[in-house]
């Protein structure tokens, strides 16, 4: 009772900020007003046509595509030589994929602020996409190392038996068969990627400006309904992606052992 | 396959990863070492020669000695305050099933997830004097009523309140991860031998997710004392920690040699803690595998799956 009591107010306590967020979205005045005066949906219609909201937006998204898509593509052919290949050096390596983990976001990105101004990328999208890269791929490894250890390779080998040559064995049996793996992995990374303002803080520039970034700049300078209604709007895709996420793939179990500092 | 052909594809998968992680790990924690090394210089931002001084003058100033001390404070009662709130809601997640326990993990994983740039615009208004909901909330109640002035915003205990709420969702997954693996059967020994639920919650459950808690509370306090966004929005400039330290000395004094070294302390903090807290926890692991006082009869055979 004590137990289920406190539970729910420590989930209240999480939802409240959530739900704050909503109804500052709602009003109808010019300013924030919690709880809502009047009821409205013009600010998520201002908040969708604001170019400064789409543009960062549009920053995000390419920034996160690539970035899902690298971080899968490195993370399947990291972890296929891990746990295909015998080699010296096999734990070492596996034990560095997790190293970013062990590291203060804050911290890597003041680095790479210095080493990307270094080699000319701060600022572009390539700088993002390196930095956003290195934060997901230990959650990418940890998706898709489960996949590929449940494989069964007896399959493979019926399929490589009855004449598929190596290629197509690849392509139309082992890919197939850990593709939710791959799916829960770049989801993730998108995820991350979009979210992240720590490390894009850092390594934006003018004209690189993520949606977070918008959104956290317009927090420091000028709140408006408007920018609640962003808010909101990322928060609801977030939590449809997290929800749908876990009941395909178990995010929860992938998270369990990690951390996103 | 020959271990050479082996050896040889393994090297070929693994370089691409190898190549980003170089470049996006290894060569920006180098230029960190190397520019909290150099000296500050407004028109080079940093030149030779190689110094400590960078370090002996953070130590030695005051104020940024202050924001060190600040950092681990603020982190420490951030930290206490996840525990007490995220145990009881890891106990009560071990025990929930199907569609309530998904629910409550969508809500739980949700900041993890959601922009902490989200997070730090909706503590700000939930914190804001007289129009903000805990200011609000408190107005209404007695003793503190009146007293519209006592915003949390822009003081070490709001910065606490918000950052509690970001680490909560560490909290609870590491102490739900922990309490999961403890083996009912401890319980169901305790109940038969006549403890009472309370007492075998503290004499049994308690003590086995010990390792859980520790692990829990360093990866909470090191997420605290590294968060850069609350407490930029929430603390402002009045109540600098050392990310937000590190982060204007980077953007806007451009000071990188500054910069550098507060994120250098920074980084030795949360390691130091990290790997002391891990052989702690590993020895415990080592002690439960060996319950002494359990008769050889008596043991419960799944034990080492348990642990």
């Amino acid at each position: 009772m004590f137990v289920r009591l406190t539970s729910y107010a420590v989930l209240g306590f999480l939802i409240i900020p959530l739900l704050v967020v909503l109804l500052a979205a709602l009003t109808t005045t010019s300013y924030i007003a919690v709880p809502p005066e009047g009821i409205t949906l013009h600010w998520f219609v201002d908040a969708l046509t604001d170019e400064g909201f789409r543009d960062g937006a549009t920053v995000s998204f390419i920034v996160a595509a690539i970035t899902a898509l690298l971080t899968t593509a490195l993370a399947l052919s990291f972890v296929w030589a891990v746990e295909r290949y015998r080699f010296p050096g096999r734990s070492v390596v596996t034990t560095l994929s997790l190293a970013p983990l062990t590291v203060p976001i804050i911290v890597l990105a003041i680095g790479l602020l210095f080493a990307m101004s270094e080699i000319g990328v701060a600022g572009t999208i390539t700088g993002l996409v390196i930095g956003h890269t290195v934060i997901s791929f230990p959650y990418a490894v940890r998706a898709i190392s489960s996949s590929i250890a449940g494989l069964d390779q007896d399959v493979e080998r019926a399929a490589s038996i009855l004449g598929a040559p190596p290629l197509r064995v690849l392509l139309r049996v082992s890919l197939p068969l850990i593709a939710p793996g791959l799916t829960a992995a770049a989801l993730f990374a998108f995820l991350v990627s979009y979210n992240n303002v720590t490390i894009s803080i850092f390594l934006a520039g003018p004209t690189t400006q993520t949606l977070p970034l918008v959104i956290f700049n317009e927090t420091y300078t000028s709140v408006s309904p408007s920018l609640a209604a962003m808010a909101t709007l990322l928060v609801a895709a977030t939590i449809a992606l997290v929800a749908a996420l876990d009941r395909k793939l178990g995010v929860y179990s992938a998270l369990s052992r990690g951390r996103a500092l | 396959m020959t271990p050479r052909l082996q050896h040889r594809r393994a090297l070929l998968l693994i370089v691409p990863s190898a190549i980003v992680f170089v470049i996006g790990f290894v060569v920006p924690l180098a230029y960190m070492v190397r520019y909290s090394l150099l000296h500050y210089s407004p028109s080079s931002v940093a030149e030779p020669p190689v110094t400590l001084s960078n370090y002996l003058s953070f130590f030695k100033d005051d104020y940024t000695r202050g924001i060190l001390i600040r950092t681990l404070r603020v982190a420490f009662f951030t930290t206490l305050a996840a525990l007490v709130l995220g145990y009881p809601l890891a106990y009560y997640l071990t025990r929930a099933r199907g569609a309530v326990k998904r629910v409550v993990i969508v809500i739980v994983l949700s900041p993890m997830l959601i922009s902490s740039a989200v997070l730090a615009f909706a503590w700000l208004e939930l914190l804001a004097p007289s129009t903000g909901l805990v200011a609000q909330a408190t107005s209404k109640l007695p003793l503190i009523g009146s007293d519209s002035s006592t915003s949390l915003l822009y003081t070490e205990r709001g910065l606490v309140l918000a950052l509690t709420y970001e680490t909560l969702v560490f909290m609870v997954i590491t102490l739900h991860a922990s309490l999961e693996t403890i083996d009912r059967i401890h319980l169901r020994a305790a109940a038969v031998l006549g403890a009472r639920p309370s007492s075998a919650f503290v004499r049994v459950t308690l003590p086995l997710s010990l390792p859980g808690i520790f692990s829990g509370c360093v990866l909470v306090f090191s997420i605290a004392a590294s968060s850069l966004l609350i407490p930029l929005v929430v603390g402002a400039g009045r109540v600098p920690m050392l990310a937000t330290y590190a982060y204007s000395q980077n953007t806007t004094t451009l000071n990188w040699p500054a910069g550098a070294t507060a994120g250098l302390v920074l980084l030795v903090v949360t390691l130091v803690l990290l790997f002391g807290f891990t052989l702690v926890v590993s020895r415990m692991r080592r002690g439960t595998r060996r319950p002494a006082a359990v008769p050889q009869s008596a043991q419960p055979a799944p034990e080492e799956v348990a642990v």
